[in-house]
């Protein structure tokens, strides 16, 4: 299968490019280099460039988008809303049905479930709030969606918040209740590659990517049944603390 | 009320702008200049300056959906719709402009079948036709502002806008002009809930959408 990833040089692309590169025909794409040796092709695309993105499509199978831009409302919006309207539309023109899709949380859980709420999983409608990153993110969540009510367009939207690196040390602000670690967010692109789609409840399905953690805020167990994501016990230092006493 | 006018160069604005103007002071803005005999300025809608001056000692905001502009991209229709809104919203909430009344369209609702009686209670179902998927992204902005209590916001979906003595008809989900203006002095002056949809057409026997809603709560009657 060839895949062509849109934005694989930034925070996820290092991490995911690794565990795609052996099974998977890779054209790894993004504004700058990827400092990383594997054996696919990489080729510079600005996802807010239609032409770039419709070329870069021709003859793939499935498309990653790991593209993401967060504070300058210019970019923000290119990158985020009007990437997913030129990767949503290389989809129709070149027959591609797998998509993967990827955002913050607040792509659908926003502050008005986030701070109020317990157990939110991700299938609710969208209330990104008026955040930058999070809205123009939603906005291109819509578009995706909006495609595959017209479309033979399958969309997988994985979404994360807080990353972290096993050997990283607690700082003074806590980690958010929807942590994963960098190795473990990236097995599960593989997953979606691979999954059956009929077995998908509907062409536009959304899940919750992050670890077992005991806070109860937000819910992964979409993520498990129906990829079958397995998280890692990697990064529970984060909200453990030592009971021994001195 | 002074009332900035969005898509200002549109025969629409223009129209509606001179239906609006006995009663109110109206300022128009677009991208591109208009020879008008109203205030107008030309603005990118970017995140700057001149997009908070657009708004200066305004009212309310009436935001017109950029359908049918000639020589538009629909990468442009969807910017606009998307960035060129959340910038204007933005600059709104900053100069403490409240009231928002956002035409969309009653595109939106098309997907349904013709006999079902669809009200504003039912799910917008936008195509990928840029101009209703630019309506469905400004209203979702807008409805964000709203859910935060930044703005009051009224969104009328509209019909097809047809000439004043056109002959309507059941299938067409037609809107005469006169019927449009009426509705948006009325929802610009009931403008105070954060959020409130209403569906206007003309009145015609067999009606594709019903108006109860706004002619119950706006007083929109048919003229």
């Amino acid at each position: 299968m060839k895949v062509l990833i849109l934005g694989g040089a930034g925070m996820l692309g290092p991490h995911v490019v690794p565990q795609l590169d052996q099974d998977f025909d890779l054209v790894v794409t993004d504004i700058k280099p990827l400092e990383i040796d594997f054996r696919g092709e990489f080729r510079t695309v600005d996802v807010a460039n239609p032409q770039q993105v419709m070329d870069a499509a021709a003859g793939v199978d499935a498309i990653i988008n790991l593209s993401v831009l967060r504070h300058d409302r210019k970019l923000a919006f290119d990158v985020n809303t009007l990437g997913c309207y030129n990767m949503m539309q290389a989809a129709v023109a070149h027959g591609i049905k797998r998509i993967i899709n990827t955002g913050p949380h607040f792509t659908l859980a926003g502050p008005t479930f986030e701070y109020l709420d317990y157990d939110i999983s991700p299938d609710i409608p969208p209330q990104p709030g008026t955040n930058l990153y999070a809205l123009s993110k939603s906005l291109g969540y819509q578009i995706c969606k909006t495609f595959t009510e017209h479309h033979d367009i399958n969309v997988q939207t994985y979404l994360f918040y807080h990353f972290r690196a096993p050997d990283d040390q607690p700082g003074p602000r806590e980690t958010a209740p929807f942590s994963v670690s960098w190795y473990n967010s990236a097995e599960v692109f593989k997953l979606g590659l691979e999954i059956d789609l009929n077995q998908l409840a509907s062409a536009n399905e959304a899940f919750f990517v992050f670890t077992d953690m005991p806070h109860g805020r937000f819910s992964n167990k979409k993520a498990k049944r129906v990829l079958g994501w397995q998280p890692r016990n990697d990064i529970e230092h984060f909200w453990r603390r030592s009971t021994s006493v001195q | 009320m002074r009332i900035l006018i969005t898509s200002g160069a549109s025969e629409l604005a223009q129209q509606l702008a001179t239906q609006l103007a006995p009663n109110h002071q109206v300022r128009l803005t677009d991208r591109s200049p208009a020879t008008t005999e109203f205030e107008f300025a030309v603005a990118a809608l970017g995140h700057d300056a001149s997009t908070r001056l657009l708004l200066q000692d305004c009212d309310a905001l009436l935001l017109l959906h950029q359908q049918g502009r000639t020589g538009e991209s629909e990468y442009d229709l969807i910017d606009m719709a998307t960035r060129g809104v959340y910038n204007l919203l933005h600059a709104a909430v900053e100069a403490g402009v409240r009231r928002v009344v956002c035409i969309s369209t009653l595109g939106l609702m098309d997907a349904y079948a013709p006999e079902m009686t669809v009200s504003e209670r039912w799910r917008p179902r936008p195509t990928t036709a840029p101009a209703v998927l630019a309506a469905y992204l400004t209203e979702a902005t807008c409805r964000e502002f709203a859910r935060e209590h930044k703005l009051d916001v009224t969104v009328l979906r509209i019909g097809t806008l047809v000439a004043d003595d056109a002959e309507l008809t059941p299938a067409g989900a037609n809107l005469r002009g006169q019927d449009l203006a009426h509705g948006v002095a009325l929802a610009l002056a009931a403008c105070t809930r954060p959020w409130v949809v209403y569906h206007l057409q003309s009145q015609v026997d067999g009606a594709r959408f019903s108006t109860a809603k706004a002619q119950e709560e706006l007083g929109y009657l048919h003229v």
